[in-house]
C-alpha cells in the first residue's frame, strides 16, 4: 500500500519536474513546485486541418503534457500535440535523388534503401535517397578521405567530428549553413517547434543564433539511461529497506559483505557506466567528476569541497573491503559479468546492459533481482542536483554539404529534411509507416506489426536487430523516444531516476569556437589523465588523502583555471541565448 | 659417428620436457577460444577466466550465426585470390630485389638500400597514400589491395640477408658454366635457401590473410571484400559496445550469442591459415647446400 | 693569384677530380650489371611509387592541416604541434614508458626465440619437432582482444595468479593495478604470444648451415655445446644481427592496441605510452597534424638509432643493412 502510494507520488513528481524543466516559458531552472496547477494530460490547443496547416498554436505557458508511460501518450488523440504538418507534399515535381552518407551495419538487410521508412518517404516527398556507406569501423577514415578528395555526398548523417568542429567545416566550405534557409521560411515545421518549445529554440542554434545541423529532437524528454541499482532479493533476505542516505549505504554494504562474503559494491570511475555518467555517490557530496553547471556557473568537480569527502568515503569503503577489489581494471564485459555472477550487491549501470545481466543472473540464481535506487544523500534536507541527463536536442546530427548548392538541390533538400520534423514525418521516422510496421489499437495505444517481428524467435533475432527494416534510430528527426521495445524493468528505472533533479548537469549544446575547443581539449586531455590516475590512487590508498591539496595545486599548474574560464564563457553564452 | 656424452643425454631429456611444457603454455590461448566457441553462451558470459573444457552443453549455434552470413563465401574466395596472387607477386619481386641487393660490387645498391631504409621510418600517411591509389585509377579494383603492399621492407631485408650467406663461389662457378643471372636466382640461390623462402612466403601469406584496413578503404562494393573485412563487420555488429551505444536491450537469444560469435569469428578467421605451416615444414631440410655444390 | 685561362680545362679537371671518374664508373657498372639492375627494377619502382610518391604527407606535421584545404594548401604551423607534445606534463613519462617497455621486450623477447630455435634444433625426432613448432606458432594468430582478456582475468585478484598466491600463503592482489608489474606482464605476454612465431625465421636460417662444418668440429673434438657456440651461432649470425638492428630501430614505436586493452589510470605511471596518449587525444578531437608530428618525432629517433646500431654491427659482425 505504502509502496504504491510512493510510486504514484514519484510519478507525479517526475511529471512536474519535466514540465518545469522543459516546458516553462520563463526558462527558470527551478523544480516544478510553482507549476502545480498544470494537469499533465491536459490536451494542448494545437489543431491541424486536413491541409496540414496550423490553425492555432498551443498555449506554451501551460507547459507540455508529458507523461512517461508511453502507452498513454502514444494514444491517437494525443499524438498531434508535438508537432505540426506544414510541409506541402510532395516537395518536388521533378525526380530528385539525394546522396546520403551514413554508417550502416546490419545482418538483416543489404542497404538502408530497403527500410520501409525511406520507401514511404519517397512516395510522400518525391525525393529518392541514394545511400553511400563507410566501411564498418572505418567511419572516421572514410569521412576524412571523402573530404580530402572532395567526394562529398549531399548529406552526412551522424558523421564523426570534423577536425576543428562543424563551424570550421562551414568555413572550409564543406557543410552548408542552414540559417539562410530558415530565414527564407523553408523550414516551417522547425520554425513551429522553435517558436513553441523554448529548449529547442535555444539548443538548435549556436551562440550567434545560427543553424548548422539537423539534430535528433526528442518530443518526449529523453529519459536517464544510467543510474544506481541494488540486489532487491538480498535486501529482502537481510531485512533492509532501499537505502536513502550514505549512512544507509554504509549499513547495507557492510551487512551484504557479512552475509554474502563478497565485496558488494561494483564501482566504476573511469568508464561510462558509473561516476562519469550517473554521478555514482559523488552527487551526494554536491559535486561531479567533470565540469558541472552549479547554479549557472561552470565549476570543475574535483576542485569542489565535496570531492575530498567523496574520496574519503570511497577510500573508507575500499579499505573495509566493500568495493570490488578489481574495480579499476574491469572492462565493461567483466564489469557486467561480475554483476550477473551474483558477486555484486549494488552497482551503477546503464539499462542497456540489463537484458544480458538479468538473463544470465536468473539462469544462475532464480531469485536474482535488480532494482533501481536513487542517488543517496549525505546530510539532512539535501537535494541532489545531478543524474544522467540528456537535452531534448540530442547530439545525433545530420549535416548538409555544399554539394547541394552545386547541384542546385539545396532548397528542395531543406524542405525535404524539414518534413522529418513535422508530426507525420516524425511519426514515420519514429515508428515507420502506419499499417506496415505498427497499427493503432482500440484503446489508443499501438502495437508493432512488422511481419518479421512475429517470427523473430524462430530466426533467433530480436527487436534491436530488426528495427532498421522498418524504423529509424539516431538520425536528425522529430523522435518519439519511446517508440522501441523495452523491458518492464526499464520503465521502472526511468520513472524512479527521473524524480531526481538534474539542473547541475552541464548542458549538452554549449558551443565553442574552433580556437576555444582546441585550447580546451589540449588542457583537458592532460588534466583528465591526471585526475583519473589520482582518483583511483586516492580511493585505493596508494596516495594518502593528505595529498589532496597538492593534487589541487597540480591541477592549477596544469591550467585548470583557463579551461574553466573557457567552458564557463561558453556556458554563459548558452544561458544568455534568447 | 658422434657419440653422445652422459651430460648431453640428460640435456636431451630435459629439452624434450621443456619443449613440452612450452607447448602446453602456448597452446592455451587458442584452446581457450576453441572451447569457448562451442560453450553455452550464458556460462561463457558468466564464467570468465581459466577453463579447459566447454562450459555447459556444447553448441554449434555460434558457428551457424557466423557462417550463415551471405558474404562469407565470397569473402573467403576473395581472400584466396588476394593470398594467392598477392603472395606470388610479392615473392617474385622480393626474391629478385633481395638477390640483387645482396650482390657485392653493384654501384647503386647502397643508394637503393638507403631509400628503402629511409622509407621504413618516414611515410606519408593515409591521405596522400589514398590519393595515390585514386590517381593511379585503382579505386574499387582488386589491384588496389595487392599493388601498394607488394613489397614488405622487413621481409625484403631478411631475404637479402640470407642471400648474402650463399657462397660467392657457388655463384661464380655457375657463371662459368654460362648460367644467366636470372637462372642463377631460381636454380641455385632459391633452392639453397628454400627454408627461408618458404618462411618469407608464409609471412606474406599471413599478412595478406589478416589484411583488412586497405581493402576496407578502397572498395565501394562488398563483393570484393576479403574474409577479414566481412568477419570484422560481424564482430562489430555483435560487439557489446555497439549494442550498448544505442542504449537499449534486446531480449532474445541472439543477445547472449554475442560473445560466442566473437570466439567463433576468431576460429573461422584463423584456423585455415594455421593449416598452412605444417605443409611448409617439409622445406625445412638441412644440408641443401652440399647438394648444389656437388651437383 | 691570377688564373691562367688557357689552363681552364686542366683546372676543372683538378677541381672536380671525381666527376669524370664517377661517370665512367656508372657506365662501367651498368655495362657489367645491367641484367641485375633489370631484376631490381620492380623493387625500385615499388618504392618510388608507393613509398616516395605519398611521402610529401610528412609535412602535415608542420601544417595546420584541414582535409578540405589539402596537404599543400593548409597553412603552415611550424613546430607548434611538436611544442604541444613536449610541453605536456606527461611528455617525459610517455617517452620513458615507451622506451622502457621496448627495452625490456628487446632484452627478453628477442633472445628467447633464438634459444628456443636452438633447443628445437637439437630435437632429433622429426614428428615431435614439427608438432612443437606448429603448436607454438599458433598463439600469434589469436586476436589481441582475446589475449588481453585472458591476461586481465589471469591477473585479477581472484584469477589464476591470485589463487596461486593464496595457495603459497600470500595475499592475492590485482596485478594490473600496481604500476610495478605492468612491464613484466607486457613482456611475458608478448613472449607467450610470439615465441614460436619469432623463432621460425631462425629455424629457417639454421637449415642453411653447411653440415660439413659440424663434421669438421667433431673431428676437432668439439662437444655438442661447443658445436653450438662455434658452428651454429656463427651460421645464423647475419640473421640475428640484422633482426637486432631492426629491433633497436623501433625502440620508440609501440602500438597502442595492446596497451589500451591492458592499462587503467592506476598504472599510467608505467603503462601510458606515446601512442596511447595520442589515441586518447584523438578521441576528443582528431588532429592529423598532432598525430603526424608525434609520429615524425618517433621516426627521427628510430632512424638515428638504426643508423647507430648498423654502424656498431658493421664494425663488430661485418653484417650491415647497407
Amino acid at each position: 500500500m505504502l509502496k504504491s502510494l510512493t510510486k504514484v507520488l514519484s510519478i507525479i513528481c517526475v511529471l512536474l519536474l519535466l514540465i518545469s524543466l522543459v516546458g516553462c516559458s520563463t526558462g527558470s531552472q527551478d523544480t516544478g513546485t510553482e507549476n502545480d496547477e498544470v494537469t499533465p494530460n491536459e490536451p494542448g490547443e494545437t489543431q491541424v486541418d486536413e491541409k496540414g496547416e496550423v490553425v492555432e498554436g498551443p498555449n506554451t505557458n501551460n507547459g507540455r503534457p508529458y507523461n512517461l508511460k508511453p502507452v498513454k501518450w502514444d494514444s491517437r488523440d494525443d499524438r498531434y500535440l508535438y508537432g505540426i504538418n506544414a510541409t506541402k507534399l510532395p516537395v518536388t515535381d521533378k525526380p530528385v535523388t539525394l546522396v546520403v552518407w551514413r554508417a550502416f551495419n546490419s545482418t538483416v538487410m543489404k542497404g538502408l534503401d530497403e527500410c520501409e521508412v525511406f520507401k514511404e518517404l519517397e512516395k510522400r516527398t518525391g525525393v529518392k535517397v541514394e545511400f553511400v556507406y563507410p566501411p564498418v569501423g572505418q567511419e572516421a577514415d572514410n569521412f576524412n578521405l571523402r573530404i580530402a578528395t572532395n567526394d562529398l555526398p549531399h548529406m552526412f548523417s551522424t558523421p564523426p567530428e570534423y577536425p576543428g568542429g562543424y563551424r570550421k567545416a562551414v568555413e572550409d566550405g564543406i557543410y552548408l549553413e542552414l540559417t539562410p534557409y530558415y530565414d527564407k521560411g523553408l523550414m516551417p515545421n522547425i520554425k513551429w517547434l522553435r517558436e513553441n518549445y523554448e529548449e529547442i529554440d535555444r539548443d538548435i542554434v549556436d551562440d550567434e543564433g545560427r543553424m548548422f545541423y539537423w539534430p535528433m529532437i526528442d518530443i518526449v524528454p529523453s529519459h536517464p539511461w544510467s543510474g544506481l541499482w541494488v540486489r532487491a532479493d538480498w535486501l529482502e533476505e537481510l531485512g533492509l529497506d532501499m537505502p536513502k542516505t550514505i549512512a544507509d549505504w554504509d549499513n547495507m554494504l557492510r551487512k551484504m559483505k557479512e552475509a554474502k562474503g563478497v565485496a558488494p559494491l561494483a564501482l566504476d570511475i573511469t568508464r561510462w557506466y558509473g561516476v562519469k555518467t550517473n554521478y555514482m555517490f559523488i552527487a551526494a557530496y554536491d559535486t561531479g567528476y567533470d565540469f558541472i553547471n552549479k547554479n549557472g556557473k561552470a565549476v570543475y568537480g574535483p576542485l569542489e569541497p565535496g570531492f575530498k569527502d567523496w574520496l574519503t568515503k570511497m577510500n573508507e569503503w575500499y579499505k573495509e573491503g566493500l568495493i570490488d577489489p578489481d574495480f579499476a581494471t574491469r572492462d565493461p564485459q567483466s564489469y557486467t559479468a561480475n554483476i550477473a555472477n551474483g558477486k555484486v550487491g549494488a552497482c551503477g549501470l546503464a539499462y542497456g546492459e540489463l537484458g544480458q545481466i538479468l538473463e544470465t543472473g536468473r539462469s544462475l540464481d532464480p531469485d536474482f533481482s535488480l532494482k533501481p535506487v536513487l542517488q543517496p544523500t549525505s546530510y539532512d534536507g539535501q537535494v541532489i542536483h545531478l543524474r544522467q541527463n540528456n537535452s531534448i536536442v540530442r547530439g545525433d546530427r545530420d549535416f548538409f554539404t555544399t554539394r547541394l548548392v552545386e547541384d542546385g538541390l539545396d532548397e528542395i533538400a531543406v524542405k525535404w529534411k524539414d518534413y522529418w520534423y513535422s508530426q507525420d514525418g516524425g511519426d514515420l521516422c519514429s515508428r515507420g509507416p502506419e499499417g506496415v510496421s505498427y497499427r493503432w489499437k482500440e484503446d489508443g495505444s499501438y502495437e508493432w506489426i512488422y511481419p518479421r517481428l512475429k517470427d523473430r524467435e524462430k530466426e533467433g533475432l530480436d527487436f534491436w536487430t530488426l528495427y532498421p527494416l522498418f524504423k529509424l534510430h539516431n538520425w536528425g528527426y522529430l523522435r518519439d523516444s519511446t517508440a522501441y521495445e523495452f523491458r518492464p524493468e526499464v520503465y521502472e528505472c526511468i520513472e524512479l531516476w527521473s524524480t531526481q533533479d538534474a539542473s547541475w548537469v552541464m548542458p549538452d549544446n554549449i558551443s565553442f569556437t574552433p580556437e576555444e575547443s582546441t585550447e580546451f581539449n589540449n588542457i583537458m586531455v592532460d588534466i583528465r589523465t591526471y585526475v583519473d590516475e589520482m582518483t583511483l590512487k586516492f580511493i585505493m590508498g596508494q596516495e594518502p588523502l593528505s595529498k589532496y591539496d597538492e593534487f589541487v595545486t597540480n591541477l592549477k599548474n596544469m591550467n585548470i583555471d583557463r579551461a574553466t574560464e573557457i567552458i564557463n564563457a561558453a556556458l554563459q553564452r548558452y544561458l544568455a541565448r534568447k | 659417428m658422434y657419440m653422445q656424452t652422459r651430460g648431453e643425454r640428460i640435456f636431451s631429456y630435459f629439452n624434450y620436457i621443456l619443449l613440452f611444457v612450452i607447448c602446453i603454455v602456448t597452446l592455451y590461448p587458442l584452446w581457450h577460444v576453441a572451447v569457448a566457441s562451442i560453450s553455452d553462451p550464458i556460462l561463457v558470459f558468466a564464467k570468465r577466466g581459466f577453463y579447459l573444457w566447454p562450459l555447459g552443453k556444447a553448441t554449434l549455434k555460434g558457428y551457424s550465426l557466423v557462417l550463415n552470413n551471405p558474404n562469407i563465401v565470397s569473402g573467403f574466395l576473395n581472400t584466396l585470390f588476394y593470398v594467392g596472387v598477392g603472395t606470388t607477386l610479392s615473392m617474385v619481386v622480393t626474391i629478385l630485389g633481395a638477390y640483387v641487393l645482396s650482390r657485392k660490387g653493384l654501384y647503386w645498391n647502397k643508394v637503393v638500400m638507403g631509400l628503402i631504409i629511409f622509407y621504413m621510418y618516414f611515410q606519408g600517411g593515409l591521405i596522400p597514400f589514398f590519393l595515390m591509389v585514386k590517381n593511379m585509377g585503382l579505386m574499387d579494383s582488386r589491384w588496389a589491395v595487392i599493388l601498394p603492399t607488394v613489397v614488405n621492407t622487413w621481409n625484403l631485408i631478411v631475404m637479402r640477408t640470407s642471400f648474402t650467406t650463399v657462397p660467392d663461389s657457388l655463384i661464380e662457378s655457375a657463371k662459368l658454366d654460362g648460367a644467366s643471372e636470372w637462372r642463377i636466382v631460381w636454380v641455385i640461390a632459391v633452392p639453397v635457401l628454400q627454408a627461408t623462402v618458404a618462411v618469407i612466403a608464409l609471412f606474406y601469406a599471413v599478412g595478406r590473410w589478416n589484411e583488412w584496413f586497405n581493402p576496407s578503404l578502397f572498395f565501394t562494393s562488398k563483393n570484393k571484400y576479403p574474409l577479414q573485412v566481412i568477419l570484422r563487420e560481424i564482430l562489430l555488429k555483435n560487439s557489446t559496445q555497439s549494442m550498448t551505444q544505442i542504449g537499449v536491450v534486446g531480449q532474445s537469444e541472439q543477445e547472449s550469442y554475442r560473445l560466442l560469435v566473437k570466439y567463433c569469428t576468431i576460429m573461422v578467421a584463423t584456423v585455415p591459415i594455421l593449416l598452412v605451416y605444417p605443409f611448409l615444414q617439409r622445406y625445412f631440410i638441412h644440408g641443401i647446400m652440399i647438394g648444389s655444390l656437388k651437383g | 693569384m691570377k688564373i691562367n685561362l688557357s689552363n681552364k680545362s686542366q683546372l676543372q679537371a683538378s677541381y672536380f677530380p671525381l666527376s669524370s671518374n664517377w661517370r665512367s664508373m656508372i657506365a662501367k657498372d651498368w655495362a657489367k650489371h645491367w641484367p641485375l639492375y633489370l631484376m631490381l627494377l620492380p623493387t625500385v619502382l615499388y618504392y618510388l611509387i608507393w613509398g616516395y610518391g605519398p611521402m610529401y604527407g610528412i609535412i602535415i606535421a608542420f601544417k595546420e592541416f584541414t582535409p578540405r584545404k589539402g596537404i599543400l594548401g593548409s597553412p603552415w604551423a611550424g613546430f607548434k604541434y611538436f611544442q604541444e607534445f613536449f610541453t605536456s606534463p606527461f611528455a617525459f613519462r610517455l617517452i620513458r614508458n615507451t622506451v622502457m617497455i621496448n627495452f625490456w621486450n628487446l632484452v627478453f623477447a628477442f633472445p628467447l626465440p633464438i634459444i628456443f630455435a636452438l633447443l628445437l634444433n637439437e630435437v632429433k625426432n622429426t614428428f615431435y619437432k614439427r608438432t612443437v613448432q606448429t603448436i607454438t606458432y599458433m598463439p600469434y594468430f589469436v586476436s589481441l582482444v582475446v589475449v588481453c582478456g585472458i591476461i586481465v582475468d589471469f591477473t585479477a585478484s581472484d584469477g589464476v595468479l591470485g589463487e596461486l598466491t593464496k595457495m603459497l600463503g600470500g595475499a592475492p592482489k590485482n596485478l594490473l593495478s600496481d604500476p610495478k608489474y605492468f612491464r613484466t606482464i607486457y613482456v611475458v605476454s608478448e613472449l607467450w604470444q610470439r615465441l614460436g612465431w619469432d623463432s621460425i625465421i631462425f629455424l629457417a636460417a639454421l637449415t642453411g648451415i653447411n653440415p660439413e662444418l659440424y663434421d669438421a668440429a667433431i673431428v676437432d673434438g668439439a662437444g655438442k655445446f661447443k658445436q653450438v657456440i662455434y658452428v651454429t651461432i656463427p651460421g645464423i649470425m647475419p640473421t640475428i644481427a640484422i633482426l637486432l638492428i631492426l629491433r633497436v630501430g623501433s625502440l620508440m614505436s609501440l602500438g597502442f592496441e595492446k596497451v589500451i586493452l591492458l592499462y587503467n589510470p592506476l598504472i599510467y605511471e608505467t603503462a601510458d605510452v606515446i601512442s596511447s596518449y595520442v589515441y586518447r587525444k584523438g578521441i576528443v578531437e582528431s588532429n592529423f597534424s598532432f598525430a603526424t608530428a608525434v609520429g615524425l618525432f618517433n621516426s627521427v629517433v628510430n632512424f638515428i638509432l638504426v643508423i647507430l646500431a648498423n654502424k656498431i654491427s658493421a664494425k663488430m659482425t661485418e653484417v650491415s643493412l647497407w
